[in-house]
This record gives C-alpha cells, structure tokens and sequence, in this order.
C-alpha cells in the first residue's frame, strides 16, 4: 500500500471514530478537539521557529565561507606574487656571487651570501597571513600586493 | 437530530478534520526524518573527502620535508664536513690558523658540533623514526630539537563535527519517533480511549520533531561545509609550504655549487681558506633557517601537525 493511500485510509477510519464518538460522549469529543487544536498550534510554533533557525544557519554558512574564501584567495595570490619576486632576487642574488667569485671581490660576495640567506630566513607564509590579518584589521588602509 | 447532539457531532466532525491533518503530517514526518538523515549523510561523506584530502596534502608536505632533510643531511657530511677536515689540518700544522682566516674558535666548534650531529642523524637512519628525523632536519636544519615522531594529528576537534555519529544516529529516526510518539499518545491509550485522536496529536508531535531534526541536520551540514573549506585553506598553505621548501632546496643546490668552486685544501692559501669559511658558513646558516615557523604557518584557528616534525601551532582566526 502506497503512503498516501495508507495515510487516507487511516484519515477515513479516524473521521468515523471521531464522529462515533463526539455522538456518544460530547465531553470527550470536546477533550479530543481541544488536544488537537493545542497540538496543532503547537505544531505551527514549532515549524516556524525551525525554519527561522535554518534561515539563520544558512546566512551564518554563508558569511563564514565568503570570509574564507575571501581569505584563501588573498593567500593565494600573495603567495604567487611573492615567490615569482622571490625567484627574481635569488637569481640577481647568485649572478652578484657569481661576479664577486670570479673578481675575487670579498665585499661583493659578502653582500650576495647575506642577502640570500636573508630572502630565505623571510617567510613568505608568514607575510601572506600577516596580509590576512592586515585585512581584518580597520586601522589599516592599504595593503600592497 | 436534536441541537444537543448536534455540537458533539460538528465537534466531532471538526476534530476528524483536524485529525486527518495530524495524520498526515506524521506520514510527512517519516520523509522528513529521511531527509534529514540524506543531509546528515551527505555532510559526513563529505567531511570524510575533505580529511581524506587534507591528508594527502599533508603526506605531500612530508614527503617534500624529507626530502629536503635528506639534501640538508648529505651537505652538512659532504660540504661542512670537507670544511672541518680541512680547518682541522690547518690548524694542526699553522699556529694562530683560525685567526689568520678570520674563524673564531665557537665557530669551528659549532662548524664540528654539526658535523656530528648529521653524522649521528645519519647512523640512526633505518630505525623506525628515521623518517620524522629527517622531516625535522628538513623542516628545521640541526638547530633547535626536532620531535620525536608523532604519529600525526588531523584537524582537531571541530565543534559539532566531533559529535558526528551521534548526531547521525539522532538523526536515524526510529528511536526519536517511537520516544516522541510513547509519550504523546502513553496518555490517551492508557486511560481507555479510543487511539484515533492519540495517532492525529502523535502526528503532529512527531512532524515538530521531524522539523528539529531537519534543522539539526542542516545545521550540521552548515558546519560541515565551513569545515572544509577551512580545510581547503590549509591545503593552500600546505603547497604554499611545499613551494617554500623546493625554493630553499633549490638555493641549498646552487650553494653547494658555489662551495665546490671555490673549495680548496690548500691550507696555506689564506685568501682562499677566509672565501671557502665565508662559503661555509652561509651555507651553513642557510641549511639551519627553518622552513616552518617555530610559531607556526597555520590558517585561522586550525592546528595542523606535521608527522614526525613539529607542532605547528595555530593562532586565534584572524
């Protein structure tokens, strides 16, 4: 038997219970109505506090994952940009040691050793969420990327 | 019929109308029921992929750790160890040595120290925390203590999720709907009454908790989604982690190509020993620069942890 032929018949066989009933005992029947209509109501209250609740999730779901997302994308890009500037300073970097080896200029090789390890010691993780936290913070006004 | 009869019966008849919805809506419960379960479902598997995700990443970054652990061991042997042995037989056979190639005496101690470290790194290769080891000196060099091999931690106790299982079987229906049913209609059964009435109200009861349970499970679903999507930020900077390390290995490779230019054993080439102790020392301090942060590279308020290395802690979401 489909539900809603089950749920008909059960309706139908209730109505004439019901009614049967209400004829034979009107204390009871106005007991019954009364039950009904407190569950009803108490069914609506119910149904609208709930579907007031699924709206709210939904919104808080939505703020939460645009910030996220908003975030993930700052990282991103930062973490692109950083490591193409990156990949320019060590080369420039090496090409200065490679010059000072080859004169035999101390001070030349001395400036290229310090600024490689340098660029290395920065993290670039590091400034990319420093510019996520720059993001939420009110008092700052620009960010380069 | 008598007017006295006839407010029972209309009472009646409205109360069947009544009834009939209450019924109806307890069918409509058990769909309801099933949809939350759906939601729940499908929130879990979800979950489950973002994890599985999230672990392939981290295994990634582990792999690329050892790796580098691997380079950073056999330049520490090779490299500074060439250099060592060098320093020691200059200084064996010139007095004042050290000086004269402008190399103080901590230095070449710390040259040694970390010599033998990467030589006791490497004798205790083969055991079972071999791979951690080497994820540590990847991560950190020889500076500072690497952990002992964790086992691995993943994304830790995300309010809600943890609860799970739980949640899903709430969400199962069947006890809920039995309980919430029992004690609706308990009263009408058990005074003698007819269970018409008991089975409208028990409709209605249990189309509320059908409506609870469909918010329970979207609330879930919500959390979930928020979750992995955290956890695809942390894969971001997983591979932001795994760029930083091929650039350190990559700088580490073209060092150790400048070293070995330069490398002499001639120790009574002053300049050339003071160029090969400046090369050694750069190289040197580069494989010692961690690639993790000691305070951490996390994403908002998740903690990751690196098996075998080191905790990275989190900081509070930004």
């Amino acid at each position: 038997m489909s539900k809603q032929l089950a749920a008909k018949t059960l309706s139908g066989a209730l109505s004439g219970t019901l009614v049967k009933t209400a004829a034979s005992s009107p204390a009871f029947a106005l007991q019954a109505f009364n039950s009904l209509v407190e569950a009803h109501n108490s069914y609506r209250v119910v149904r609208e506090q709930e579907i007031t609740k699924r709206q709210q999730i939904a919104a808080w779901e939505t703020t939460q994952i645009t910030a996220i997302r908003e975030q993930a994308s700052i990282i991103h890009d930062y973490l692109d940009k950083s490591f193409a500037e990156r990949r320019e300073n060590f080369s420039q970097l090496f090409t200065l040691l490679d010059k000072g080896i080859e004169s035999g200029n101390d001070q030349a090789i001395q400036a290229a050793l310090t600024g490689i390890i340098e660029t290395t010691r920065q993290s670039p993780l590091r400034e990319a969420l420093a510019a996520v936290r720059a993001i939420s913070d009110p008092s700052v006004k620009s960010i380069d990327i | 019929m008598p007017f006295p009869l006839l407010i029972p019966v209309v009472l009646g008849l409205a109360s069947a109308a009544l009834g009939a919805t209450g019924v109806k809506k307890g069918f409509d419960a058990k769909k309801d029921f099933e949809r939350a379960k759906d939601v729940g479902e499908s929130a879990q598997n979800k979950y489950s992929r973002a994890q599985h995700h999230l672990d392939q990443a981290r295994e990634t970054t582990q792999h690329h750790l050892e790796a580098l652990g691997a380079v950073k061991l056999r330049v520490f042997e090779d490299q500074i160890g060439y250099l060592v042995n060098v320093l020691k037989k200059g200084r064996s056979k010139i007095s004042g040595f050290e000086t004269e190639i402008g190399l103080t005496q901590e230095e070449l101690r710390a040259f040694e120290g970390d010599v033998l470290k990467a030589a006791h790194v490497s004798m205790s290769l083969g055991g079972s925390a071999a791979a951690g080891a080497m994820a540590g000196m990847g991560a950190f060099g020889l500076v500072g203590s690497f952990a002992a091999a964790s086992t691995g931690t993943a994304i830790a106790s995300l309010s809600g999720v943890a609860a799970t299982n739980a949640t899903l079987a709430w969400l199962g229906g069947g006890s809920l709907a039995a309980g919430g049913m029992g004690m609706a209609a308990g009263t009408w059964v058990l005074g003698g009454v007819v269970a018409g009435p008991a089975l409208a109200i028990g409709g209605f009861m249990l189309a509320s908790k059908a409506e609870e349970a469909l918010t329970e499970a979207r609330a879930y679903q919500a959390k979930v989604e928020v979750a992995s999507e955290e956890m695809k930020g942390v894969r971001d900077v997983l591979a932001g982690i795994d760029r930083n390390i091929e650039e350190v290995q990559h700088t580490i490779s073209q060092m150790v190509e400048r070293f070995e230019q330069i490398k002499t054993d001639d120790v009574t080439n002053e300049q050339a020993m003071a160029r090969m102790v400046q090369m050694g020392r750069a190289l040197r301090e580069l494989l010692n620069i961690p690639v993790i942060d000691a305070e951490g590279a996390a994403v908002r308020d998740l903690h990751i942890r690196i098996s075998g290395a080191r905790e990275i802690a989190g900081r509070e979401a930004a």
